[in-house]
């Protein structure tokens, strides 16, 4: 499998997001999205376990996300 | 006589003109919004930093104004408050959180790494794996970061008791199972540099008997587009030592690298989406050392022999995540995301999963499913019928096979009413695993369940 058409897939994919923030959300309106339900992982050390049974059980990794995934409120 | 106590803004009040600065002594990130009309200036150090170091900060305040940075003083023109606090003053100087700083800035600081947290917390969880193929894991877990300025600290730790007799083991490499302990912690540090833009490094350790790694990264993120998006790049690289029980002479090395990049869209004041992919290299020693490949002469069911599992030693894995995370209603989350996943094994794989929460009074309901799909890697065999030949890549790896998995789970949180930012969780997910090629082990279910404490601030 070749690496270069999937780096450019991924940029693809991770410019997908970009396009689609049209609307600016004023900052007094972002109240639910600093929400801790709204958050990947609400408990973070059960979803620390969590995601080790799911890479020892599965053949596939990655893609979870990097921490400080924003709102641009914090 | 504390004269902020009288002249601070009640909660939801409009400041129209220059507050006492005694009012946003203590605020933290997010804590606090207010209203100001606009053009107001506000001469008050509206950052704990700031006002850390004796420095007052003036403000102005426009109509429309960009957010202010993590550790500063929310505030726009117009709008609703969130919630307001009161005047607080209690800062970084707290014994209780200097006392947590030093315990966990001392790692964070001898493996030079800085970070990214999002809020103050600590926790704790006992989790607890337990499967029908004799698999048995008590994990214990703990973690916490703080805030000091622009500076955040986090760390973590677990250990995992494992007890295992699995088919796997019990065919392969030990007939009675083994019992094992495996230790793992982390630290990370981090720095606002203000206007969005954060960089922080992190340092992972996990020792067991037949596996020593070390894992190090560094992660950079800036908000753009009036911080409607936040960008996030991380790279990252580890080391391991692969050994065999019972086997001194045998250690092998394993390396790994690894990149992502992440976007995050605010699309509504109640919607974010986040696109991610995350590549990752992995080289060396890939197989297990404990995994033995069958070998049978063409056409025969007889077992005539059995060779050591030997896989390529380089694989390059892509994964491309889609999330949407949604307020659904005043008291009802919502996630639901999708990843593809392929790697140069041949490995491809789908993954859908969902998530739902609901708050009533202060307990909180969460709901998961989880769906799993993957197709086998190109050399994986169930049956390797090439004798007197050995395939030079040969695994007998499920893992590695078609296979597919199912989960559902239930999470209970109360917030404990007399213990402001306590919580207290039990949850129980359930995994079904369903191996479509594997000649030892068609199917497996684990129940894993969570109790957990935290604090948030």
């Amino acid at each position: 499998m070749s690496v270069k058409p999937l780096a450019i897939v991924a940029f693809l994919w991770v410019s997908m997001g970009l396009l689609t923030s049209c609307a600016a959300t004023p900052v007094l309106q972002r109240g639910s999205i600093v929400d801790r339900r709204m958050q990947l992982t609400p408990q973070p050390e059960r979803g620390m376990a969590r995601n080790h049974v799911f890479s020892v059980r599965e053949g596939a990794q990655g893609g979870e996300g990097l921490s400080g995934g924003g709102c641009g409120c914090d | 006589m504390r004269k902020a106590a009288k002249a601070c803004p009640a909660a939801g009040a409009a400041v129209t003109s220059t507050p006492n600065p005694h009012c946003f002594a203590g605020y933290r990130k997010g804590l606090a919004v207010v209203d100001f009309r606009p053009g107001t200036w506000l001469n008050a150090g509206v950052s704990p930093h700031a006002r850390g170091k004796g420095r007052r900060t003036p403000l102005k305040l426009e109509a429309n104004p960009v957010p202010l940075t993590r550790n500063q003083l929310r505030v726009s023109g117009t709008g609703t408050p969130l919630h307001w606090r009161g005047p607080r003053g209690v800062g970084w100087r707290s014994p209780v959180k200097l006392l947590i700083l030093l315990a966990i800035i001392a790692p964070t600081l001898s493996t030079l790494s800085l970070p990214i947290a999002a809020e103050e917390r600590a926790g704790s969880a006992l989790f607890v794996y337990t499967d029908s193929d004799n698999v048995t894991v008590w994990k214990p877990v703990a973690s916490g970061s703080v805030d000091v300025g622009h500076a955040t600290a986090t760390a973590h730790w677990s250990t995992d008791f494992i007890s295992a007799a699995s088919v796997d083991m019990v065919s392969a490499a030990s007939p009675h199972g083994y019992h094992e302990i495996r230790n793992e912690a982390g630290a990370n540090g981090g720095w606002d540099f203000g206007g969005g833009k954060r960089l922080s490094g992190s340092w992972t350790v996990s020792d067991e008997p037949d596996f020593r790694s070390q894992s190090f990264g560094f992660t950079g993120s800036w908000e753009f587009w009036a911080r409607r998006v936040t960008a996030i790049v991380g790279a990252g690289a580890s080391v391991a030592d692969v050994g065999r029980a019972g086997d001194a002479g045998f250690w092998r090395n394993r390396g790994g690298e690894q990149a992502s990049a992440q976007a995050s869209t605010v699309l509504s004041p109640t919607a974010v989406l986040d696109t991610v992919w995350t590549v990752t290299r992995a080289s060396g020693y890939l197989s297990s050392p404990y995994r033995f490949v069958r070998l049978y002469e063409p056409g025969s069911n007889v077992q005539e022999t059995a060779v050591a599992e030997q896989v390529p030693n380089q694989r390059w894995r892509h994964a491309a995540t889609v999330r949407l995370r949604q307020r659904l209603s005043r008291a009802v989350f919502g996630l639901v995301d999708y990843r593809f996943y392929a790697d140069t094994w041949g490995v491809v794989a789908h993954t859908l999963s969902a998530r739902a929460s609901w708050t009533h009074g202060v307990w909180t309901t969460s709901i998961d499913v989880r769906g799993y799909a993957q197709g086998r890697a190109d050399f994986y065999q169930s049956h390797y019928d090439t004798l007197p030949q050995a395939p030079q890549w040969r695994t007998a790896d499920k893992e590695l096979g078609p296979m597919w998995t199912a989960l559902g789970g239930l999470h209970m949180e109360w917030q404990i009413p007399q213990l402001p930012g306590m919580h207290i969780g039990v949850g129980a997910d359930t995994l079904y695993m369903r191996y479509l090629d594997h000649p030892f082990l068609r199917e497996r279910t684990a129940l894993m369940t969570t109790v957990d404490l935290g604090w948030l601030r």
